[in-house]
This record gives structure tokens, sequence and C-alpha cells, in this order.
């Protein structure tokens, strides 16, 4: 058969993270380091070695002094070790406004996009050869391996005006937002010139920690010491509290999961069912019955919750919580000081739900006791987007029954306007070489229907199982998207998305015919929306619709949605 | 009512004002063009090659989506108004008059069939969407055909069942004598287009008719026949309104194209046989 067919199909490590996999003796000196010194290679499988790991799954990057190495806000992929000098970092709760220079966004010129707009059609799915597109991957690769010059920042003066803090080698960073798939909690910069550090992309992190349990401790470890910490000063309701206070508030805290990571497939089998809605709730873990004890406040970490009161036979959800919302600040607020409180209404994980439970002595002493009133006033303001607008009940239901609070940048039709003229679907294959990455269609409540296009969800699950991690968030403004040259087909990331919104194709060549691995079986790759992130209009079917019908909108923005809906 | 405020929002009464006070500016150069013995159907002529030029930019726009011009919604709003403001332009260079000339009686009717055309789209753009929001899900045009004919297999094998067990034969012969042909194609589309209940209405009639000859059994499978003959007529409805917004299309564009090669004919012929005086 073949050789070059063979190549076609992607496997892992094809494209290793660096510019080339790492050799031998670096791959020696990362192990050699105390974070993986206790790392056996025995416990790895064969098909999975630690060494494969850590030379394709990282690689080194050289900063000089005043270079940005993370910028808070971005969305992590990776954890740092520092191999050589120090980085210094500034503190979560730090205002950063202005500190940074702009990020640019990588997206097509004006000449390019005309050249797309007149480029000779190719076949469906068409994809150019592994070789050709080898190069591209390897110079984007050196790009991003070292830092931009002119995005250098001067540290002295960002160490005398801001509160900071300083690691060193052989420290480890970045974890917090690697493991959680959510944005970077702190910007990093270089402290010296040729501060050499070693970057574990997202994947080979999820590897070790799934294959050593010693590094599992360690990494989990880190992440409650100091995701707790960061945690509370991110929350508004602790924002203006002493280092004391929050270090007291921090070492009495719990985390808690509730739910499970992996809720995707119950939750698809459910709701495809007739009437299936109606029995979601009762598949949610429940964290607090109405009418039951009480014992701290609850902040959420990640993940979704809804609140719920009991109605004649069933729950009647009155809203939802997420990431920095808090749920108990009445309940404590309307309580007397040494009284039993209780739930005022039912709290059940959506999926899954990270919180910290705080005991309500410690809100009541450290929160309360200071700004009771700017407590009150920033626990409103959470919920304000569900009350200012009135949504009414069905739609509420629809959201948070279906999972569609989940999404950041969830594709919208207002049927009351849609002249189903399919502009939209027509712009998003402009825009994909003739391959519309949606389907006009989804489920619809009155006139609002939430379409069949990737949502670009706060809770990516579709990112959990790739195991090259071909499904990835673009650093700088959190697009879900898929690295065409390292997707391997195997549908993880499709049959894990709640929402059938990651489709399988099988790829084509310049002549249209399939092309075929060694054993003759066609190629798939995973192909969704990627909210044009390389086009310089942003997504398309926004642009094109002619009759305002259509938006991308954060579900939880109930506020903007409503009224565009009206 | 939310929908005439969103039509009569700020916006549109601006736009309305600034294209009306466009066509008064329009209305007086044309004027001044005659109080100084010059030939002014050049000017307006001109003018209204240039409106026409101006609404082919929406077409151009519309196939260039990837390119950062603005987003095809406000495009369309300009070509509403400029549209609005070559129907006047027009008006004027035509004098309001229908023209004696083979040629001209080209272009008038062009004229007249995109403009029309024009103006029904408008509307229609504004009512059929919300008329198909309140029938239930929308489906894709396309898919009409095949949800069809799904309807008709379980029409008729629900037809087909009644007279297997207990050998009834009132609704195998309802199905034979009028189901049959309604589940067959597309039925009613007038009515549906005036959201007439007649036909529906009927049909439900007939359906009511036999019900008094079924036992339990045979009036659980004639309320399946009732869901699905609405779910037919709720695909016709869909069908009908969704197919005259695909349709006006079909009398706005290719009478477009036309009307831009004869506007091309029409200037041509105009300057060939001109007295030289502009």
């Amino acid at each position: 058969m073949n050789k070059e067919l063979h190549d076609e199909r992607n496997r892992r490590w094809d494209e290793p993270f660096g510019e080339e996999a790492l050799d031998g003796d670096v791959v020696a000196r990362i192990l050699s380091l105390p974070d993986f010194e206790d790392l056996r290679p025995a416990d790895f499988p064969e098909w999975l070695p630690l060494e494969g790991i850590i030379a394709n799954d990282g690689r080194l990057r050289r900063f000089q002094r005043g270079d940005v190495i993370i910028r808070k806000g971005d969305y992590g992929n990776s954890l740092f070790v520092i191999l050589e000098g120090t980085v210094v970092g500034l503190a979560p709760s730090s205002d950063e406004e202005g500190v940074l220079p702009g990020t640019t966004v990588n997206r097509k010129s004006l000449s390019r996009s005309l050249m797309q707009l007149f480029a000779r059609a190719k076949p469906p799915e068409y994809r150019a050869s592994r070789t050709a597109n080898n190069d591209v991957q390897k110079s984007l690769a050196r790009l991003t391996e070292g830092a931009d010059p002119s995005q250098r920042v001067n540290v002295d003066d960002l160490v005398s005006r801001y509160s900071t803090f300083t690691l060193q080698a052989p420290q480890m960073f970045g974890e917090l937002a690697a493991l959680t798939r959510s944005p970077r909690s702190a910007s990093v910069f270089a402290f010296e010139d040729d501060t050499l550090l070693f970057e574990l992309r997202w994947q080979g992190l999820r590897e070790i920690r799934n294959w050593s349990s010693s590094f599992k401790q360690r990494i989990d470890r880190l992440y409650h010491e100091r995701g707790l910490a960061i945690r509370l000063q991110e929350c508004p309701a602790f924002k203006n509290l002493s280092k004391s206070a929050l270090d007291e508030i921090a070492k009495e805290s719990l985390f808690e999961t509730y739910g499970s990571f992996d809720w995707t497939h119950r939750f698809k089998s459910t709701i495809g069912r007739r009437a299936g809605t109606d029995r979601v709730i009762e598949q949610e873990q429940l964290i607090y019955q109405e009418g039951t004890h009480f014992d701290g406040l609850l902040l959420i970490n990640s993940g979704f919750a809804r609140v719920s009161e009991h109605i004649d036979h069933g729950e009647r959800t009155i809203g939802y919580l997420s990431r920095n919302d808090t749920y108990g600040l009445d309940e404590i607020l309307g309580s007397p000081d040494n009284g039993s409180i209780t739930a005022r209404t039912s709290l059940r994980a959506i999926g899954y739900v990270d919180i910290i439970r705080i005991p309500t002595y410690l809100v009541r002493k450290h929160v309360l006791s200071h700004q009771p009133i700017a407590v009150a006033e920033n626990a409103k303001a959470a919920t304000m987007s569900d009350s200012s607008e009135d949504m009414r009940q069905g739609l509420m239901d629809f959201f948070v029954d279906r999972r569609f609070i989940n999404g950041e940048k969830a594709m919208v039709i207002n049927l009351d306007r849609c002249v189903g003229c399919d502009d939209c679907v027509r712009a998003c294959a402009t825009a994909h070489d003739n391959n519309p990455r949606f389907t006009r269609h989804g489920p619809t409540y009155e006139s609002a229907m939430v379409v069949n296009a990737c949502m670009h969800c706060t809770d990516a699950v579709c990112l959990i199982g790739c195991p090259t991690g071909a499904i990835h968030r673009l650093e700088d403004t959190g697009t879900v998207v898929i690295d065409d040259n390292t997707c391997i087909g195997c549908e993880t990331c499709a049959n894990s998305c709640p929402y059938n919104n990651i489709r399988m194709v099988d790829i084509r060549d310049e002549s249209g015919a399939f092309m075929l691995d060694r054993e003759g079986k066609t190629i798939s790759r995973a192909t969704k929306c990627d909210l044009c992130a390389s086009q310089l209009t942003g997504p398309a079917c926004v642009q094109a619709c002619p009759h305002d019908a259509l938006v991308r909108v954060n579900i939880r923005d109930t506020e903007k949605l409503l009224k565009w809906l009206r | 009512m939310a929908q005439m405020s969103r039509a009569l929002s700020k916006g549109t009464l601006l736009s309305v004002v600034l294209t009306g006070f466009v066509f008064i500016l329009f209305f007086l150069a044309n004027k001044g063009y005659g109080v100084a013995l010059r030939d002014a159907k050049y000017f307006n002529g001109w003018i209204l090659a240039s409106c026409m030029a101006v609404l082919m930019f929406f077409t151009l726009r519309k196939r260039m989506v990837i390119l950062p011009f603005g987003r095809v919604r406000f495009w369309l709003l300009i070509h509403y108004y400029v549209g609005f403001l070559t129907i006047g332009v027009f008006w004027i260079h035509s004098r309001g008059l229908f023209p004696d000339s083979p040629m001209e009686w080209l272009l008038w009717t062009l004229f007249i069939l995109v403009a029309v055309s024009g103006v029904i789209g408008v509307i229609i753009s504004k009512i059929v969407p919300h008329r198909l929001a309140s029938q239930g899900e929308r489906v894709i045009f396309e898919r009409i055909p095949i949800f069809r004919a799904q309807l008709a297999a379980d029409a008729e094998a629900l037809a087909l069942d009644s007279i297997g067990g207990e050998n009834e034969v009132s609704l195998a012969e309802l199905h034979k004598n009028v189901l049959a042909a309604y589940f067959a194609r597309p039925r009613n589309i007038l009515a549906h287009l005036r959201m007439s209940n007649r036909p529906i209405a009927r049909i439900r009639s007939e359906l009511d008719t036999v019900e008094r000859y079924l036992d339990d059994e045979g009036k659980v499978r004639l309320g399946k026949m009732r869901d699905l003959v609405e779910a037919k007529n709720n695909l016709d409805i869909q069908y009908a309104n969704a197919g005259l917004l695909k349709l006006w299309l079909f009398l706005h564009i290719p009478p477009t194209f036309a009307l831009f090669v004869a506007i091309i004919a029409h200037v041509v012929i105009e300057y060939a046989f001109s007295t030289g005086i502009p």
C-alpha cells in the first residue's frame, strides 16, 4: 500500500509541542527535577512512555527580562517549570489595566481574504497533504517558542507599583488554568535574562497525572493551596479582605465537588428521549435541600448549579449559579447570629460543580461585620442578569434543562425575523472553503432557536478526552478550535459534546477522492464552528444575516438576549 | 405591538426623514435643470442609474461576506431606503407616464416588476417569519418533502393496520378516498397563504364522521391519524409560506439583471440619438 496514504492519518505526537521533540538529555534533565523525580517509567503503559510524553508534550522556552510568559485572562493550556532564572507575577487581585501591551489577534489580511473569495473551488472537506502543512506548523511552533520583544514590560516598574510574587527554579506555575481549562489567574513575567522554562501542554499533564499517583497528589495539593487563595481574592464578596482574613478563611474552607465530570453521555441519552427535559433534574446531584440545615456560604468555583423551589409535586427552577456566584448569603444575612439557618431553596449540581464551602461564622466575622451592605449589593449584582429582564419560566427551564447556560457564544436565531434565506450557512461555507460548519436547526423555545453550532462553552467538556490536544482554546480569545494537523479522528470530542455540535467528516484529496489509510479505511477529522477565528470580520454568519435574526451570545447574559429576542 | 415599535424605531424614522430630504434635494436640483433650459432627463437619468448601482452593491456585499465592509443588515437597510428613493427618481425620470416606444416599454415593465417585487419582499419578510414561528417547529424548507413522505407512509401503514386485525374498513376507505391524496403532495397552498383554516376543518370533520363506526382500538388509530393530519397541515403551512419567501426572490433578482442590461442599452441608444445638448 502507498506509504504516503498511510502518513495522512494523524498519530499522537506527529506534531510535537515544540519545533522538534526534546532530545534524551533534556528529557533526563526534566525527569530529575523535584516535581518529576518520583515518576516511575514502569507506571506508564508501553504505548504511552513517560519519556515520550516529556519529549513530545513538552518544550523549552527561553525568555528575556520583561518578557510576558503568561497573561491574566488568557486561556492556558499548559504548565511551566522554571529550569533557570526567576519569574515575577502580579498578584491575582492587582488591577492590571494598562500594564500589558495589547495582544494581536492572528487574522487573515485583506488580500488573503480576497484571494480566498476568488480561489478555485475545492472538493468538499479537502485537505492539503501533510508535508505541505507540516512546514507551516513548524514555523508556527518556532514563532511561539520565544516571546515577542515588542510586548516586553519594565519589570522594575511593575515590582515597585504592584503587589507581586516571585518564583524561582525549580518551582512550577500555571497548573491551575491547565487543570481547570479556565483563564489564567495572574500575569507572569521573566525577571532575569535567559530565563529557561519547561512548558508541558495540558494533555501531557493529564497523562502524567493519570498514570502517576504521587504526581497527581502533588499537583492536586498545589492546586488546592494556590487555587483556594486565588479564588477567594477573585470573588467580589471577599475582594477587600485583609491577607490574614483571607488566610483564615482559606484554612477553614472546604473544596467540594458535586455531580460528575463525565455527565455528558447520561445527559445526552436522557435529553434525547421524549419528555427527557422533565427528567433531567432527577439526575442532578442535590447539594442543599430546601428547608434543611445550612452550615456555610457556598462559592461556585467552576461549573453550574440550579436553584429551585418546591411547588406541588415538582421543583420550579428560579435561577442558576455559575463561577463566582455565591449561595446562602441571603440566608445568613436574614438569620440571627447564633440561630439555626435553613436553606430557603434547593441547590443542585448541573453536570458537575466545584464549590468552596466557607463556614458561616467566618462569613459573619470577616465579611458581614465589615461591609454587609456592599456584600448584599454584590450578591444582588451576581443574579441581576436573571431579574432585570423578565425571563419567563418556560425559557428559564429551556436554557437550564438543556444546559445551554454553558454557552459563551451560542448561536441563537430569532424565528420571528428569520426568513430562512440560509445566507448564514452560505457565509459559513464561504469562510470555510465551501464547508459549512453548522446546520440551521436546533432546539427551539417559542421564537428562540439555539442552533446546532459550537457554543464555545464555559465548561468545554469536549476538551477533556482529546488524546492529542487537537481541540483546544485559543489563548487570547478562549475560542474553542480544532487543529486539523493533530486531530486523529477518534471522535472523542464529538461524543463528548453534550449538544452534538461537533461533526466528523471524511476528508478528501485534490481530486475529490476520499483519503484512505493503509487498511483502506476513510480518514475522519472532527469539525465544528471556530467563530471564523482567522477571518477579518469575526463570525461570518452574524455578518451575513440581513434581518438581524442571528446573534452569537452568552446565554447567561439574559438581559442582552431577552432584549434582542423582544 | 413589539414588532410595530421595532419597525417605528427612532433610527427608522430618522432614515425615512433623511431619504425624504435627499429626494427633495434631488427634486429641487432637477427643477433647477429645467429652469436653466437644460435637458433634465440626462441629469435624473444618471441619478437613477447611480441609485440602481448602489442597489446592486447589496448583492455584491452578500457575496463578499468575509471582507470587513460592514454587516449585511446595514447594507439591506441602505438597499431599502435607496430603493424607495429610486422609485421616486424613476417617477420623475418617466414623468409619471407610460412610455411610447418598445424599448422603453421593456425598461418600464422591468423596473416596475423589480420595484413591486422588492416592496412585496420587504412586506413578506416582515410578516411571514412571524407567521411561521407561530406554527410550531420550524422545518428546513429543503427537508419538507422528506417529512411529507414519512407522514404519508405512516398514514398508509395506519390505514392498512386498521383492516388487518379487526377488519375495519371506514378508516381505510377514508384514507383511500381523501387522505391518500392529501398526504401525497403539498395541499391548499393558497388557503395557507391566506391563513385560512377551511381545508383542515373539512378534513377534521371527515375524520370525526368515521369515529362513530370505530371501537376503542379503532379510535386510538383515528387519534393517531388526526395527529398525522395536523402534522401534514403544519408542514403545508411551512411549505406555502417558506416557499413564498423563496419565490419572491425569483421575481426580484432575474428581472434585476435583465433591467441592468436594458439600462446599458438604453443609455447607449439615448446618447447615440441625442441632440448633443445635455
